[in-house]
């Protein structure tokens, strides 16, 4: 297996030197001033949280609806490529160049705010998975979108309010429906593990809190991996 | 429709990649197309910054790579270089002799009437004719045309055929004035070009101009649709 997109996407970052840069310091000068203040972790949290959604979201998604509109996806397609392989590599590519990029921005977040291993442990998964799912977020958005500015309108209005879902703005009610639906949104665990590690305190490494995301998360890979020539958005053509 | 960031030679690979052929093959075919298309200085270069006729002759790389059975090229030469040009014809040429085949579509009547077995004329999407460009060319007769351009309009205004032109020879099959030009049919190509410069001459009118132009797909679109296609181009040109 070869993965051509995927290498593409690579190559691609590492051409782009100063875009990749901007991506590491900009969210570095959001994150770094709200670590090393004394911000309750709370609002913290839910300020890193929104940060690293949406981040995710656009990088998905606007380089989605570019190369639609170049026509670059149409003739990767022709090649014989299948949709939902190629949108997979995409969304992976985009995912582990986000956790790369945000890296610096989570070590800030950990030191600052004097972390522990076990809450470290908990965030690295959460981003992972927090970061896959807002790329995929972005594809299907991007499917919906004719052009980058509906794309980031899209994928902002779609993020903010899967984290709300998520319980990022508001203070969990336990045994509403609001709290069930939070065990299945793939934000969560990236919202409860920064939480932690921002100062709330617990819960440490919980792996069931990552259970029910996971397997929405892949439902939505298996989503899009099927529907891929319509999440595209070359559907019907 | 290039990923822009990358070097022409990685797009090559990557869409050659993409069509599922090895890398050593595709090295060596691009080794050949690329030559052949005058890419070799550009290879290491990003496509952002190729021209709009090396990123047309990278896509025609691209295409031929994996020497597909079947090509589809929309207005292949549009956007090419002469030498560009004559390339991408000898390869066509080359798939046409080994039996493969390539479906263009295109503005150039010259280049159809050049390379193509069969072509298909269309109008306002409907198919006006078809045929090989030697069935479809007989339609039009194959009369030479010859255009005068002279200063000032010439006697007996738009819709002359006969004489005031005088000592014309007979291979002269019809000679109709309008604005500005004579335009004469020949059955013996260009022989008769004396007799009518004379002819035109001797009418009193200054020549600034004379324009020689075989039957081409052009005259059998014009034929069936009553259109133009486009300003006709001589494939000769005379002047005084």
């Amino acid at each position: 297996m070869t993965l051509p997109v995927w290498r593409t996407e690579w190559l691609t970052a590492l051409r782009r030197r100063r875009l990749l840069v901007l991506n590491t310091l900009i969210p570095l000068a959001f994150v770094a001033p709200i670590a090393l203040s004394s911000a309750p972790a709370v609002h913290s949290a839910a300020a890193f949280t929104v940060l690293f959604a949406l981040f995710g979201t656009f990088g998905s998604s606007i380089p989605l609806i570019r190369d639609g509109e170049s026509g670059l996806l149409r003739r990767y397609v022709l090649t014989g490529v299948h949709p939902g392989g190629l949108l997979l590599e995409r969304v992976f590519a985009t995912a582990a160049l986000d956790l790369i990029e945000l890296a610096p921005s989570v070590l800030v977040i950990v030191v600052a705010r004097g972390s522990s291993a076990a809450q470290l442990a908990m965030v690295v998964p959460a981003m992972i998975l927090g970061l896959v799912a807002a790329n995929v977020l972005g594809a299907l958005t991007a499917a919906l979108a004719k052009s980058v500015a509906e794309g980031a309108l899209f994928s902002a209005v779609a993020a903010l309010l899967l984290l709300h879902w998520a319980g990022t703005f508001r203070t969990p009610v336990p045994g509403t429906w609001q709290a069930t639906l939070e065990t299945w949104n793939p934000f969560r665990p990236l919202h409860e593990s920064l939480l932690a590690a921002a100062g709330a305190g617990g819960p440490d490494l919980d792996p069931v809190l990552f259970t029910i995301p996971i397997g929405v998360t892949l439902a939505l890979l298996v989503l899009i991996t099927a529907a891929g020539r319509y999440t595209i958005g070359l559907g019907g053509r | 429709m290039h990923v822009e960031d990358l070097t022409g030679m990685e797009n090559g690979l990557l869409f050659a990649e993409l069509y599922g052929l090895p890398k050593a093959e595709a090295l060596a075919a691009f080794a050949t197309l690329f030559t052949s298309l005058g890419l070799d200085d550009a290879l290491d270069v990003p496509t952002r910054e190729y021209s709009y006729g090396m990123k047309k002759k990278l896509l025609i790389a691209e295409a031929l790579v994996h020497d597909p059975d079947l090509l589809i090229m929309d207005e292949p030469a549009l956007g090419l270089d002469p030498p560009s040009r004559a390339a991408l014809l000898r390869i066509l040429e080359e798939r046409s002799a080994k039996g493969v085949c390539t479906l263009a579509a295109t503005n150039e009547p010259a280049l159809a009437q050049e390379l193509a077995t069969t072509v298909v004329l269309l109008h306002e999407g409907e198919v006006v004719a078809h045929g090989s460009p030697s069935e479809l060319l007989a339609k039009v007769g194959s009369a030479t045309r010859i255009e005068v351009h002279v200063a000032g309009s010439p006697p007996g205004g738009p819709t002359v055929t006969d004489p005031p032109f005088t000592g014309l020879p007979a291979d002269i099959v019809s000679i109709q004035g309008l604005p500005g030009r004579i335009i004469a049919e020949s059955r013996s190509g260009s022989d008769v070009l004396p007799q009518l410069i004379s002819a035109v001459l001797a009418a009193g009118l200054k020549i600034e101009r004379v324009e020689i132009r075989e039957p081409d797909l052009t005259d059998v679109f014009t034929l069936f649709t009553g259109q133009a296609l486009g300003p006709a181009r001589p494939t000769s040109s005379t002047g005084r």
